[in-house]
């Protein structure tokens, strides 16, 4: 007897969600999101209430794509519009551009899904939500918690996004070029490494969701790298950075929640499945001629993850991997990590150095826990705690998406 | 073995202003129930009815009138029906017992199938 986990439904509901929707925008062309989102959920909302009475169906999944199919078109005849639901009539036919060498546009819909919900119109947090919520499934609700607003100002938010893309419902009837999904793809990546980002970042929140969303992250770059219209070196970097960091998530944290530092990691407890994902992809992203911050950043990460234990570290390389990062993507936080890796390389008045030429980072604890960290090295014990009480000073909540922009790892 | 039929009943607005979460909550137990027993060969089949009030068909002075149900009125309606097979009607009860309908909801009738 196969025991029931009640995982397996929100799973399948948050999974099922985002391909759902995928494949009916994909019938209904993307001006018909909202409708499509619609339906989906009035399925999502006849399984569980028919569900407890009539178990579960073998194949939940294509039980919930019938049924929200069937719903669609029941809607659509009752507007009268049933002819704008044929199998046939592909939104992408009635553009009039002759396709006859190869189809210029995204086929994959799960692709042509990510890359509507990181319209150029949206600002980068819209985009973030709105493919949270669409593509991944997550709930409003869900959503608030990962970026610690009220459930209202969620819903409100992601309302205001879907309305702005309605705005270009002829561009968007179109569909999207060889040329923009070209342009759109750093969009893409970004969105994918804050998605990331704010699952993994040390801070208050509902822990098996942020967890999901971290993952969710890493799949959605797999997504981008394994179709050949969508796949470049840079986002092999990216699923190589992603796959180096999900490896550590579970050596992150000791039994009691508290957050391990790379040095204090059982290294035992890393991943070697997610490690090996990402070594994987390092000879892919080198296939071009570009350097991204993806690349530096998974190089950093290789260089830890390869390092048997924390003394055997190589600290030389990793601060000249921080030098190209500076270069490609500076920002205080990319400085903040810097000067820790030349600490710990043996050269601690050069890393304060770099420290006290950044503007303090008011309130970001990794600010203060560096400064302390060098003033520790340096036998400066009184700077070192008074720095430690600074750190402890702030408020963790304060993370937001926002602030999770420049974020690197190291 | 002998069928029995268990009625489930729920105040109307049992599930109105739930969270998704907290609502997924109840589902899960129901869902895990139904498979249970369905794996132990106890659970037959079940329907849920439609939430929305219903029609009452009375014959009055020989004449038949529909009714709007007086849905709101009650305080609690039947939202459902499962057929389960026991042994007899103290089994049955156990099982009945065991339903996270009683964890989630107040009451349900149970009733002895008749098969000829």
């Amino acid at each position: 007897m196969t025991a029931f986990d009640p995982n397996r439904l929100d799973q399948l509901a948050r999974r099922e969600r985002g391909r759902l929707i995928a494949n009916l925008v994909h019938r209904l062309g993307p001006h018909r999101l909202e409708l499509a989102e619609d339906m989906v959920q009035e399925a999502v909302l006849a399984a569980i209430s028919s569900w407890p009475y009539s178990g579960m169906p073998d194949k939940p999944a294509a039980w919930l794509a019938r049924v929200a199919q069937n719903k669609a078109i029941d809607r659509l005849r009752r507007e009268g519009r049933e002819g704008l639901f044929e199998e046939d009539n592909d939104p992408r036919e009635q553009t009039g551009v002759a396709d006859n060498i190869s189809d210029p546009r995204l086929s994959d819909p799960e692709l042509k899904l990510i890359f509507l919900c990181c319209h150029p119109v949206l600002s980068e947090q819209d985009r973030l939500m709105l493919t949270l919520k669409i593509v991944s499934g997550f709930t409003a609700s869900e959503i608030a918690s990962i970026f610690l607003i009220s459930e209202s100002a969620a819903a409100q938010r992601l309302a205001r996004a879907k309305r702005k893309l309605r705005l270009d419902e002829q561009q968007l009837l179109s569909g999207i070029s060889r040329f923009e999904v070209k342009a759109r793809l750093e969009t893409v990546l970004k969105v994918i490494y804050l998605m990331f980002s704010a699952g993994y970042a040390p801070r208050f929140g509902d822990r098996l969701i942020l967890k999901d969303v971290a993952f969710e992250a890493l799949r959605l770059a797999e997504v981008i790298v394994a179709d050949e219209e969508t796949t470049t070196p840079e986002a092999h970097a990216l699923v190589a950075l992603l796959a180096f960091q999900s490896s550590r998530f579970n050596a992150r944290m000791d039994e009691d929640g508290k957050l391990l530092l790379l040095k204090e990691q059982n290294r035992k407890l890393w991943d070697h499945k997610l490690t090996e994902k990402a070594l994987c992809h390092m000879p892919l992203s080198q296939n071009g001629h570009a350097l991204s911050r993806y690349h530096i950043e998974a190089s950093i990460a290789a260089v830890h993850a390869l390092a048997p234990t924390w003394k055997q570290t190589d600290w030389a390389a990793i601060c000249a991997l921080y030098n190209a990062l500076e270069q490609v993507a500076d920002s205080p936080v990319v400085q903040i990590s810097y000067s820790v890796a030349e600490a710990f390389g043996g050269e601690p008045k050069a890393g304060l150095k770099r420290l006290k030429d950044i503007p303090e980072v008011e309130g970001y604890t990794p600010y203060y826990l560096a400064h302390a960290e060098i003033y520790r090295q340096l036998n400066n014990y009184m700077e070192a705690e008074n720095m430690l009480e600074k750190a402890r000073g702030c408020d963790a909540s304060m993370v937001t998406a926002d602030f999770l922009m420049g974020l690197t790892y190291s | 073995m002998k069928s029995f039929a268990l009625l489930l009943n729920h105040a109307p607005d049992r599930y109105q202003g739930l969270s998704e979460a907290d609502y997924m909550d109840i589902i899960k137990d129901y869902v895990g129930w139904v498979e249970e027993m369905t794996e132990r060969g106890i659970y037959k089949g079940g329907h849920k009815l439609m939430d929305e009030a219903g029609k009452t068909v009375t014959r009055v002075n020989g004449n038949t009138e529909v009714h709007d149900s007086p849905f709101a009125e009650l305080a609690e309606v039947l939202g459902g029906l499962m057929i389960i097979e026991a042994e007899n009607y103290d089994a049955a009860l156990e099982i009945a017992k065991s339903h996270p309908h009683m964890k989630h909801n107040i009451s349900m009738d149970i009733r002895e199938i008749h098969d000829v």
